[in-house]
This record gives structure tokens, C-alpha cells and sequence, in this order.
């Protein structure tokens, strides 16, 4: 305790990146999930160093010679499918279509969630209640027929799959950051920044932005395990791009073909564990940024 | 004489409520000339604080303003926004009572105390502005390298020095300082209160100053202005109010004060009874009557408007 009150106080010239690293990495959990994405980062990034995308095709596995189902002990590492593809190669280039997708598509909720609920939060009055409607609107409407109705107008394509996450799930985004820039705009420093003359536009990019930018990242980082959950589920129902294999994609495939009736496992559990995994190390990152950005949060303090 | 700073022309400030419309100030006449102050005090609620954002317009969109503010000249409710954000903060600046709520918690002090200077553009370049940072810093008593401090790594003393340093930014005619000390510790507070004064000196700065109490008045500004119920009820010389106050609402909050080595108010600590009017349902006749200890029934029928009642004098009673 004293110790923390004194690198808080007494050295001026820390950053606040600095000390936001520093209260990160006493959380265990944190870490771990740190740990577990920075693996699963690397692995997607030189995936194409490991895998060439052109053995997904049927026609290219057939001419490579490879046996059909064939289980890890034929196959190292991880076996073929009934295309005779290679599963170990189709989990490492899932792992950049999963990662991809994720952080794309978040970034697209942030981006219109952060735009609406700023605008509604900051402006107010008829805007705010004209956006609300909308936004409402959106929340009603169900996610998987809306996805579906989108990703089969869209066609079916990696970008499609991206836009329609976003497009479907920025509402609750856009109440959360409203509710936070309400109470934001309330601070006196606020009326000051008014006061000293400032433009709406300064004034939020100076002072409502930064106060709630760490509400919008630990909200990002909880918001990408459900992006990829739901590229999974999109891929699953079979609207995802065919020629880029996610690990979605792969669970679509291995019940279609009936790997589970086969004992096929090391078809279906790379992916399914590759999905949990990520997704845990995403949530475990998000808690732990939430609860640095919001002290109540946490348990020891 | 020149021109005056402020001229407050028969302010009215009325707020529309569900409840109804509640006059908060009822026709405030005042003037500060250059490099003058003046003292506004009161009760809670009696408008004072009002007046304070009336100035500069910044009432909420509740608030009803009638009758005219002059700010060096220009009248700030017939300014056109683009017109209005000039004047603020280079005309006239506030200096806000809770420094910590004042400040950006996420960013460093330089760079809010810069941000008039960037919004006003009166310095051209990022480095130009860090140079004046620094010297403001150093005019308010904080060392130049603590530009780089967050908000929660100062005192409350340093953190209303920095309020004062971003008030000076634009270099402003007219300080209002809106109970400037408000949360702090007496020796911060008459720190800080002789730092203003001292600022005041060196740059021909003129002054409203808000507060509830009458003793801080008295040492730091010219002139004294005493509200009640949203009127001006007591002005003159700040000396002259407090030592020989005309209005009965004046003696009540002089007689609050005790003097040190006074015996008498030692053992008769003296005050007004009572609490203030409701500004929704006032009294009628003069606001004040229902704890005046000289009332008379004449005083339930009319409001007295301010007459002389000395050199340089006014007060709002009949029996002055």
C-alpha cells in the first residue's frame, strides 16, 4: 500500500501507459491471458510461412497423396479430413481468419458505437433520443435472422462476415459509451473547457474521449472473444468464405461429414479448443483492463 | 476614469423549473472599473454564484437572462457564438472553486493550462505555449517541471494555483474568482489569497470575488456588494461596510464574525436566526423582514430600492 502511494505520487515524470503496465502485470490473470494471445498472435502471424493456402483446395490435397481420415498417428501432427486435407494446417490458418475477424469486427463496433453513443452522450436532447430509437431498433432485432438476412445479401465472404458483426452488435456499445459520456459531460472540467471558450469538437476530443477511452478498451478486449463466437456461429451455419477455412469453418465441416460418428476427434477438437482457448485468454485480458480502468472493480483495494 | 471592465445593467436571472420559475437574481445593477474589485457576499443560494455565470454565459439553458453584462465593453448576450467564445477567457476568466473537479484527471496540468492559449491561438507554436506554461507555473509558485504532473499528483493548494495560472493564460481584464478557497486549509487559503492580491497588483487584473465570507472581502478587494434573496442590499467601500454596515442583514453577517480578544463576543456569539428565504416564495415587502431584528410592519408592504446612504454608499432599508 505505501509503496503504491509513493510511485503514484512521487515520480511525476511516469507515464500513464507506464503505470497502467505496471498495475497489468501484478494481475495473474492478466498475464496468463497475455501470454496465451501473444502465442496465438505469432502463430497466425507466420501461418503463411507454415502453411500454403493452396492445399485447402480437394483437387491439390488429392495430389499431394494424402490418405483420407487419417488419423494423428498416419498424419502427424494432427491428421486429414475427408477432403484429405491437413488439420494441423487448417487450425494454424483458422487461428489468423479467427484472430482476424475478431479484431476487425470489433473495430468496426467500436468505431459506430463510439461515434453514436459520444454524439447521443455529448449533444443530448431530440439527437440523442432520435439515435436511441435507432439504436433500440437494432437491439430488438434478434441477432442470428438479422446476421444471416445481412451475410446472405452481403454474400459470402471474410469482409461480408467482418461488416456484419459490426453492424449487428455496435448498439450495445453505443449505450454503454452514452451512459459514461453523460456522466462525463456532468465534470466541472467540462464547463470549464466550455467556459475558456472551446468548441463541442475540442472539447470532446480533449476531455470526453480520454476520460472515457478506458471503458471503450477494456470493452473492446471483452467484445473480441464474442466477435469470434460469432464469426464461429456464422460459419457453422455455413455463411462463412469456403476458400479460407476458420475454425469455424472446420467444426462446420467435420459434423457435416460426420467426424463425430467416425471418432474422428482430431478432426473437430483442435478447432473447438483453439476457439475456447482464445477466447478465454481475450476475456481474461478484458476483466483485468476493466478492473485497472474501473478501481471498484477490484477486489484487494 | 476609464472604461469599466464589467457593468452589470439590472440583471435578471430567472430559472424555469417543473416547480415553477424561481428568480434567483431580481435585477443586480453593478460596475467594475479596470483593475478594480469587488467583493460579492451572501448566504447560500442567494444568487451570488449565478451572477458568476451570468457573466461569461455559461447558465444552463433553464436559466432566463434579462437586462444587459458588459464585458470590456461588449454586451455578452447580443454576441454571436463565434463572437462569445472569444470573449471568454480573454476578457474575463474564472478561477473555479473545487480545483480537483476543475481539472482534466487524465491530463497533464501544462497541457490544460496551455489550452486557452491553443484555443485562443495566442501562441503560435507548441513550443511557444510550453514557454508561457512555464512561466505561468512559475508566476503561481509551482516549479516549471511540474508541467508534467497529473492532477491527483498535487496538493489542493497547487491544484488551485493551477487554476489560477490557466485563469492568466489568456492574460483576461477580469478575474472572477468564485469561492477560489472554498476546500482548502486556512494557511493554503491565505497563500493562495495573497498570491491573487499580488497577481492583481502586477498585472492591473480586476476582480470579482465570491465568497460567504465577509472578513476574506474586506482584506482583498476595494469595494463590497452584499446580496440577499437575489438583490444587492449593501455596496460601498469594503472597510467602511464591514466596520459601519447600514443594512440589518449586513450587521447580522458582520456580527458572525467573532474578534479575536473580544471578550463580549466571546460569550454572546452572535448571528442571524433563521435560514434564507426560499428564492420560489419570497416574503413580500423587503425579503428580509422576517428576520430583521428592526422590522417594522411598513417593511411587509414594499421592497426598498438602494438609497444613499453614505459616501459612496448604498443600502437597501427604510430606516436608512
Amino acid at each position: 500500500m505505501t509503496v503504491r502511494s509513493m510511485t503514484r505520487s512521487g515520480a511525476p515524470g511516469v507515464s500513464a501507459a507506464g503505470s497502467f503496465w505496471r498495475q497489468f502485470r501484478r494481475s495473474r490473470q492478466g498475464m496468463i491471458g497475455l501470454a496465451i494471445l501473444v502465442a496465438f498472435g505469432i502463430l497466425a502471424l507466420v501461418a503463411p510461412l507454415i502453411v500454403d493456402p493452396a492445399q485447402f483446395s480437394p483437387v491439390v490435397a488429392r495430389t499431394l497423396g494424402n490418405p483420407q481420415w487419417a488419423p494423428p498417428s498416419e498424419f502427424p501432427p494432427l491428421g486429414t479430413d475427408h477432403l484429405r486435407r491437413s488439420v494441423w494446417a487448417q487450425f494454424v490458418w483458422g487461428s489468423r481468419v479467427s484472430l482476424t475477424v475478431g479484431l476487425a469486427a470489433t473495430a468496426v463496433t467500436m468505431v459506430i458505437g463510439t461515434a453514436v453513443g459520444v454524439i447521443a452522450g455529448y449533444r443530448g436532447g431530440r439527437l440523442d433520443s432520435f439515435l436511441m430509437r435507432i439504436t433500440e431498433w437494432f437491439l430488438v432485432i434478434p441477432f442470428l435472422p438479422l446476421a444471416i438476412a445481412l451475410a446472405s445479401v452481403l454474400g459470402r465472404s471474410t469482409r461480408n462476415i467482418i461488416l456484419v458483426i459490426g453492424l449487428t452488435s455496435w448498439p450495445w456499445m453505443a449505450r454503454l459509451i452514452r451512459s459514461q459520456v453523460l456522466t462525463v459531460k456532468q465534470r466541472l472540467f467540462v464547463d470549464r473547457a466550455r467556459s475558456l471558450g472551446a468548441k463541442s469538437g475540442h472539447i470532446i476530443r480533449n476531455h470526453i474521449l480520454p476520460n472515457v477511452s478506458g471503458l471503450i478498451l477494456a470493452n473492446a478486449t471483452l467484445w473480441v472473444p464474442i466477435s469470434i463466437l460469432s464469426e464461429t456461429t456464422l460459419s457453422f451455419l455455413g455463411l462463412g468464405n469456403p476458400g479460407n477455412p476458420s475454425w469455424g469453418k472446420t467444426l462446420e465441416e467435420a459434423f457435416a461429414n460426420g467426424a463425430m460418428t467416425r471418432n474422428a476427434w482430431w478432426y473437430f477438437v483442435p478447432a473447438g479448443l483453439g476457439i475456447l482457448t482464445v477466447v478465454l485468454a481475450f476475456t481474461m485480458v478484458g476483466r483485468t483492463l476493466e478492473e485497472i480502468a474501473d478501481p471498484k472493480l477490484g477486489k484487494e483495494r | 476614469m476609464s472604461e469599466p471592465v464589467l457593468v452589470l445593467e439590472d440583471l435578471r436571472v430567472t430559472y424555469r423549473t417543473s416547480g415553477g420559475a424561481v428568480p434567483a437574481v431580481r435585477g443586480v445593477s453593478l460596475e467594475i472599473p479596470a483593475g478594480g474589485s469587488l467583493g460579492l457576499a451572501g448566504e447560500s443560494g442567494c444568487g451570488k454564484s449565478t451572477i458568476a455565470g451570468a457573466v461569461l454565459r455559461l447558465l444552463p439553458g433553464t436559466a432566463e437572462v434579462s437586462g444587459r453584462v458588459l464585458l470590456a465593453g461588449k454586451d455578452v448576450y447580443e454576441l454571436k457564438p463565434g463572437g462569445l467564445r472569444a470573449v471568454r477567457w480573454t476578457a474575463g476568466a474564472i478561477v473555479f472553486q473545487g480545483a480537483l473537479h476543475a481539472l482534466n484527471p487524465v491530463q497533464r496540468i501544462g497541457d490544460q493550462i496551455a489550452e486557452p492559449m491553443l484555443v485562443h491561438q495566442t501562441v503560435s507554436t507548441p513550443k511557444a505555449a510550453k514557454t508561457r506554461v512555464a512561466e505561468l507555473l512559475e508566476s503561481v509558485g509551482i516549479p516549471a517541471r511540474r508541467a508534467a504532473a497529473y492532477p491527483h499528483q498535487l496538493s489542493g493548494g497547487q491544484r488551485q494555483r493551477v487554476l489560477i495560472a490557466m485563469a492568466l493564460a489568456c492574460d483576461p481584464q477580469l478575474l472572477i474568482a468564485d469561492e477560489p478557497t472554498t476546500a482548502l486549509d486556512v494557511m493554503v487559503q491565505a497563500q493562495v489569497l495573497e498570491l491573487l492580491a499580488d497577481l492583481r497588483r502586477q498585472r492591473d487584473l480586476a476582480l470579482l470575488f465570491i465568497t460567504h465570507d465577509l472578513s476574506l472581502l474586506t482584506t482583498y478587494c476595494d469595494r463590497l456588494a452584499i446580496m440577499y434573496a437575489g438583490r444587492i442590499v449593501e455596496e460601498g467601500p469594503s472597510g467602511d461596510v464591514f466596520a459601519g454596515p447600514s443594512h440589518p442583514y449586513t450587521r447580522g453577517l458582520a456580527a458572525a464574525f467573532p474578534r479575536i480578544g473580544d471578550r463580549s463576543s466571546r460569550m454572546a456569539p452572535s448571528g442571524l436566526g433563521g435560514d434564507p428565504p426560499d428564492p420560489a416564495a419570497l416574503p413580500a415587502g423587503c425579503p428580509f423582514h422576517p428576520r430583521c431584528p428592526l422590522a417594522r410592519p411598513e417593511c411587509r408592504e414594499a421592497e426598498p430600492a438602494l438609497r444613499i446612504s453614505g459616501p459612496e454608499r448604498r443600502a437597501a432599508c427604510i430606516l436608512v
